[in-house]
């Protein structure tokens, strides 16, 4: 049963050039050879300040990060899926219609989605780090190197996997039991050293290669990825689910706010789809979490970060994810036939984006207060809704309604991290120079309004 | 109520219309048949502003498409030829939505009797990702219809709805004529057209090859299926 295999990998393929063309698609690697190979041409420069340790710790976390978000579309991306291809047209749910196990299916769309990441991400990625750390005389072991991140890959991939098995069978109490695990990590780690980081095992590996070590890393990608597959869950609506009209009280009661038949219905797709709330505690909250709990840990490594800038930055970016989230149960198509424009939905998407952006605003209030540093609040919330803010204009203006599988074009990728990187970067190493600089960040929200205008002016001109 | 001058698009290399010239008078049940792949869909896209054409021009109510794509779409009733409503409204959510966009009001009634006629009032507060093809279609003709437009334009209007259904439509759709509406509406399915059409046009590889009324001397008293066959080989 090759067969099923080779078609995923080839359903995988054209379904993301179908998007943005082969050359586009096919070009995404070489972006990545590039990014990876400017991070590690940087340690020029950041060598002196953070050790080869430190950079393995980084690379290695990074890759189990990259990992968890490439399960995580598998896990809360099916709708999305499902509403541009429909169920009958992916190979997943060719179960229905063939004489094939779910399982068998299932088995064969982690093989697939390992190998294809594997040349989509990982070898790129290490390729460029290690050619561009061989220029400026630092030397990896290329091939272990490349077997340890990606064995850091797959441990995210089958965790998340694992996570979508657990929340597939146990629905809201997986949201429970998830976030008592958070709060037992956040009592392990309190107070400790960087060093347990170090206990990852594919970075243990990496530093001190050994059989045992090569032994759990395998049982940390396997035993995860074996437990999904037995106890995997498909469910097939069997019936149909009715539901009281909510759309008109909630439109009302926001009926002084222009849009808000829109928020109304972003509401009910959030609150209505797959996840659900799950999908802000997986995709936000858990994250910012762990973010906050290991930032502490990770600041070490770089001294003199502040770190509620580094925190209001990093969540700014993470808000921005947001926006993915609003964009992407709708196609343009469905609204093509009323008399709407695509700037119309953009600023329908936006005017709801700015509300559920008070969840980061109330987060980053929270621990600034939590912190001792009220009379810095005015500093950190400004460079929050700063960064937040260009970081959507950029995705909107690059991505419009196309968000999360626009990235995966090479341009559109390498325009991303142009356009955000040294912005954000700049922003920490301002605050770094004196706090007080970070008020210079609301340079950042008239450039983010002009974006946006011409982002209205670029996609007013799409055709669906 | 719709004028199309020397029309054309291209996609690529691909010609999906080729130069066409159109007039469908106010009042009538005109039909745009052709073969699956003929530019029925691209005509349609066209004609209520959803794309713009390569070249020629569009007046729809007396409005040009081309400049004004808004007005001509709050002016008319579109079922487009995929059904897709957003998956996590319900159908009666759905039109609600659609009645804040077209700024109407006062709906209930009016959407009460679209789910009684088209029989789907069961299935009204079902999402619309769970609905049949066939649910979905008929809450695709209630949202087209719901603002009372001079105009509505259909691409496939049956597709998806089983016979009774079918009947319901079709009567729904001649009768609006007689009161005053005009309805185009597109088809590869002979039988509707010859049915209940006043107004035929027949495109075939993106040319319009035939334009005229129902009774045209053209078409006399022969089968359609033998008339489109015959200008379509």
């Amino acid at each position: 049963m090759f067969e099923l295999f080779n078609s995923m990998m080839k359903e995988e393929w054209r379904m993301h050039s179908s998007f943005f063309g082969n050359r586009g698609f096919a070009l995404f690697p070489v972006v990545i050879v590039a990014i990876s190979m400017l991070l590690s041409l940087s340690m020029m420069i950041f060598g002196r300040i953070i050790s080869q340790a430190d950079v393995l710790l980084g690379l290695h976390y990074l890759l189990l990060f990259m990992g968890s978000m490439v399960g995580g579309f598998g896990l809360l991306g099916r709708e999305v899926m499902n509403r541009r291809f429909s169920q009958a047209s992916l190979l997943a749910y060719s179960s229905r219609t063939l004489p094939i196990s779910e399982r068998f299916i299932f088995s064969n769309f982690i093989v697939k989605d390992v190998i294809y990441y594997f040349f989509l991400y990982v070898l790129p990625f290490t390729a460029g780090f290690v050619a561009g750390a061989f220029i400026i005389d630092i030397h990896y072991s290329f091939l272990i190197l490349l077997m340890t991140l990606f064995l850091s890959f797959c441990t995210g991939l089958s965790l998340v996997f694992l996570l979508s098995t657990v929340y597939a069978n146990l629905g809201k109490k997986a949201l429970f039991l998830i976030f008592v695990v958070s709060i037992v990590l956040l009592v392990l780690f309190q107070g400790t050293g960087p060093e347990k980081l170090y206990v990852l095992p594919p970075l243990a590996m990496y530093i001190a290669p050994s059989v045992d070590l090569l032994i759990i890393c395998l049982g940390l990608v396997l035993v995860p990825s074996i437990i999904s597959i037995i106890f995997l869950k498909v469910d097939y609506p069997q019936f149909q689910k009715h539901y009281r009209n909510r759309f008109k009280g909630i439109a009302a009661r926001l009926g002084f706010y222009g849009y808000s038949h829109f928020v109304a219905k972003e509401y009910l797709d959030l609150s209505r789809s797959e996840g659900g709330v799950g999908k802000i505690v997986f995709s936000f909250l858990v994250p910012v979490a762990l973010i906050w709990l290991f930032l502490p840990q990770l600041l070490k490594l770089v001294p003199g970060l502040d770190i509620l800038v580094v925190f209001a930055v990093v969540v700014g970016m993470m808000a921005s994810s947001m926006y993915n989230w609003l964009v992407e149960f709708d196609m343009f198509s469905s609204y093509a036939f009323l008399p709407l424009t695509v700037p119309d939905i953009l600023r329908s998407k936006l005017n709801s984006y700015s509300l559920l952006n008070v969840i980061p605003l109330a987060i980053i209030i929270i621990t600034t207060v939590y912190t001792g540093r009220l009379f810095d609040i005015v500093h950190i919330v400004l460079l929050f809704v700063a960064v937040s803010m260009y970081m959507v204009s950029v995705t909107v203006y690059l991505t419009g309604l196309n968000t999360s599988i626009s990235l995966y074009n090479a341009g559109t990728f390498a325009g991303y991290v142009l356009a955000i990187g040294p912005v954000v970067l700049g922003m920490i190493f301002l605050a770094q120079l004196n706090f007080h600089f970070v008020i210079a960040s609301v340079i950042l929200i008239p450039v983010a309004l002009f974006v946006l205008k011409r982002s209205f002016v670029k996609w007013g001109k799409w055709e669906v | 109520m719709i004028i199309v001058t020397d029309l054309s698009k291209h996609f690529g290399n691909t010609m999906a219309v080729d130069g066409v010239n159109l007039e469908v008078r106010k009042g009538g049940l005109f039909g745009l048949l052709g073969p699956n792949g003929s530019g029925k869909t691209t005509m349609i896209r066209m004609l209520t502003g959803q794309i713009r054409p390569t070249a020629g021009e569009i007046s729809v109510h007396g409005i040009d498409v081309l400049a004004n794509p808004l007005t001509v779409k709050e002016l008319t009733g579109i079922v487009p030829e995929q059904e897709t409503p957003p998956s996590f409204l319900t159908a009666e959510e759905y039109l609600y939505f659609v009645a804040k966009i077209r700024k109407l009001e006062n709906l209930e009634e009016q959407c009460e009797w679209w789910f009684s006629y088209l029989d789907f009032a069961g299935q009204k507060d079902v999402l619309c990702k769970d609905l049949s093809r066939g649910t979905r279609q008929k809450l695709m003709l209630a949202q087209a219809f719901l603002h009372d437009p001079e105009l509505v334009i259909i691409d496939e209007p049956l597709i998806n709805l089983d016979p009774l259904m079918q009947r319901k439509v079709k009567d729904f759709l001649q009768d609006y004529v007689k009161r005053g509406g005009t309805v185009f509406i597109s088809t590869h399915i002979l039988e509707i057209a010859r049915e209940i059409c006043t107004d035929i046009g027949i495109i075939y590889k993106g040319k319009l090859v035939f334009s005229g009324r129902m009774d045209d001397s053209a078409i006399g008293s022969r089968p359609l299926e033998e008339f489109f066959l015959e200008l379509v080989n």
